[in-house]
């Protein structure tokens, strides 16, 4: 078989990455390299205008441990600006490889439903209240509602606390009055 | 949140946070001026005045940073509750309204109305009697009752006398009945 550019690459996995779970790995099998190393990736990101957008941290042309590894990794906060997508959009990319007979198909779209979707820091945080009922002279009581499904930052994203902050009337050295009060963690959020 | 001081405003805001960080604030923030109900009053006090009343008065407990807007008086029945379980405590506001009184802090009693239903009071029963205080947060613990042995106890009307008994004077006695003079004895 004579050299040629490397074949048209399956699918790509999108997962978040193991060792950072604030970031997204892309991963892909190695194509036919048709009796030519490949020498470079690139991967492109679907943007939530329907084009396909390289991003400078999945440039393997650029980084040989993407080429030996087959994988790139993505923070998060970088893919949400990088494809302009809504939280809890899966993350759709497309790869191909180059060798020194040229640069092969892209793949196709990767389709796997089980991808990583879009996350972000969580939203519409419902608005505090008191219970007054249980108030007293010493004693007051905030309640909130817990953030549930997508305003957890999205709907595969856990809420790690919640942080209550309180006016305490005095501006502190950053100019600001209002000081952490306490945090709420583990069983007490739910 | 705990250790606050009372009458005081506390404003709370809070954020929640996942592994990317943090969320926007919650807004706006809330605000609590701490209080709580009035604290339990003093024993009332109940004594008899001239015109046969029962005076019932009391005075203003701590009302815990909320103006103390009226009062809940309570008159004991003759009747305890069942199982000793101690006097049976009626509100009548027609007897003794304590949002009425409460700029006074004191009732006057008809006599009457306490030997009358609910309470069924007989004489020389000691009047018994418990205040609780209002303001906007609610209405405080009740007051214990009052004890004073020498508060105001039931009176009543004198009851129907025996004939009187017509007594003739011994002779030469100028002090009994008489031609001119009728002498009248009662018990």
């Amino acid at each position: 078989m004579p050299d040629d550019k490397p074949g048209k690459p399956d699918q790509v996995t999108v997962a978040l990455y193991d060792n950072d779970p604030t970031m997204v790995e892309v991963s892909w099998e190695a194509p036919d390299d048709h009796h030519s190393d490949i020498e470079a990736y690139e991967v492109r990101f679907l943007t939530n205008d329907g084009a396909f957008v390289a991003s400078p941290h999945c440039d393997g042309a650029a980084n040989a441990t993407i080429i030996s590894g087959l994988a790139c990794q993505v923070s998060m906060q970088h893919l949400r600006t990088l494809t302009g997508l809504p939280r809890d959009s899966r993350i759709r990319a497309i790869v191909r490889a180059t060798n020194a007979r040229g640069t092969g198909a892209y793949s196709e779209v990767n389709t796997n439903t089980l991808g990583a979707t879009i996350e972000t820091e969580p939203s519409n945080m419902s608005v505090v209240s008191i219970d007054v009922p249980s108030t007293t002279n010493t004693v007051t009581k905030v309640v909130w509602t817990p953030l549930t499904g997508s305003s957890r930052g999205g709907k595969n994203v856990e809420i790690e606390k919640y942080e209550i902050y309180w006016d305490q009337g005095t501006p502190t050295e950053d100019g600001s009055s209002w000081v952490s009060l306490t945090v709420i963690t583990g069983a007490d959020l739910a | 949140m705990t250790g606050l001081d009372g009458g005081t405003t506390y404003s709370f805001k809070l954020r929640a946070y996942n592994k990317y960080g943090h969320g926007d604030f919650t807004t706006p923030e809330v605000s609590i001026n701490t209080s709580q109900p009035p604290a339990k009053p003093e024993p009332p006090v109940l004594t008899v005045t001239q015109g046969g009343f029962v005076k019932i008065a009391w005075d203003e407990p701590d009302a815990n940073h909320r103006p103390v807007l009226g009062y809940k008086i309570e008159i004991a029945k003759a009747a305890p509750l069942p199982n000793n379980g101690g006097p049976d405590f009626v509100e009548r506001p027609a007897v003794c309204s304590g949002e009425t009184q409460a700029s006074v802090r004191y009732c006057l009693v008809k006599m009457e109305d306490l030997r009358a239903e609910p309470y069924l009071l007989t004489y020389g029963t000691l009047v018994v009697a418990r205040v609780s205080a209002r303001n906007e947060r609610g209405m405080s613990a009740p007051s214990e009752p009052n004890t004073d042995v020498n508060g105001a106890r039931i009176q009543v009307e004198p009851t129907q006398m025996q004939p009187p008994l017509r007594v003739t004077g011994a002779v030469g006695d100028t002090a009994g009945t008489g031609p001119t003079q009728l002498v009248v004895t009662w018990t």
